[in-house]
């Protein structure tokens, strides 16, 4: 696709030469940082609200988890129950 | 019985009284996620967040947690396996990010965190079906975290979950 949109903004000097920086030190130039960084913020988005879709492997892995019977707790479950007894006051 | 040592928390819903500016767990992206978005994000019901803060004072805010509403669809469904599907696309619950202070780092209170949320997901699974509880763990670390609190990866996807099932039986 040709880039024909533009994305102006304005920054604080800190940030920026924090992204000059972090760019150099990629060997990127700023708008190619800003865009790879923002890029993978919006898949994290996107995986966050819509609803996640399953390959067929993935899909059969998952279904045959939620109809097996219950593995035993692991330890590290026991443990952090306890803590919680401990640490957390009731509301 | 013992005193348990040590300072106490209380774990609560996210108010604009909560001092969470200085929160520092090492991940510029959760630390501005909750100084900036998880209150905003609360009110307008895009997730709820929840944060752990030391009794008696009431803050700052040392941990938190975030959970919404989500759904698994899958890229091909076959008749057969639809009909064993009650619901589809399959409801499940997401917790969204998860933190500690690095000044409490060390001492539990992630997992604290973790089965608080679990918690939390199965009291609202006795109003609103909830099959599984979903994580999309931010890094290797996160993934390892999760996997020992019996999270299992999957193939072709980064998302990691354990089905409500079994989080409903330990936390008994």
């Amino acid at each position: 696709m040709p880039k024909q949109e533009r994305i102006d903004f304005r920054v604080d000097a800190e940030i920026k030469a924090q992204f000059v920086e972090a760019a150099e030190s990629l060997g990127m130039n700023l708008s190619a940082f800003i865009i790879a960084a923002a890029q993978e913020l919006a898949t994290r988005a996107q995986r966050r609200s819509r609803t996640m879709v399953l390959s067929e492997a993935d899909r059969d892995r998952f279904l045959a988890a939620l109809d097996r019977a219950a593995r035993p707790a692991p330890s590290a479950v026991e443990k952090a129950k306890r803590l919680h007894r401990e640490l957390v006051t009731g509301e | 019985m013992s005193e348990p040592e040590g300072p106490s928390y209380r774990i609560e819903a996210i108010r604009a009284a909560h001092v969470r500016n200085d929160f520092d767990c090492g991940h510029p992206f959760l630390n501005h996620y909750l100084a900036r978005y998880a209150r905003q994000n609360d009110r307008s019901g895009i997730a709820r967040a929840f944060v752990m803060v030391p009794v008696p004072a009431g803050n700052p805010v040392v941990g938190y947690y975030t959970l919404a509403a989500g759904a698994v669809a899958f890229e091909k469904l076959p008749k057969a396996v639809r009909k064993k599907l009650p619901r589809y696309p399959v409801p499940v619950a997401r917790i969204g990010e998860l933190a500690v202070d690095e000044r409490f780092q060390g001492k539990g209170l992630g997992s604290v965190l973790l089965i608080d949320a679990l918690r939390r997901i199965l009291d609202a699974s006795k109003e609103v079906a909830v099959w599984a509880v979903v994580v999309d763990p931010i890094d290797v670390q996160a993934a390892c975290f999760y996997r020992k609190f019996g999270f299992e990866a999957l193939a072709d996807s980064e998302i990691m979950f354990l089905p409500m099932k079994e989080a409903a039986t330990w936390l008994m």
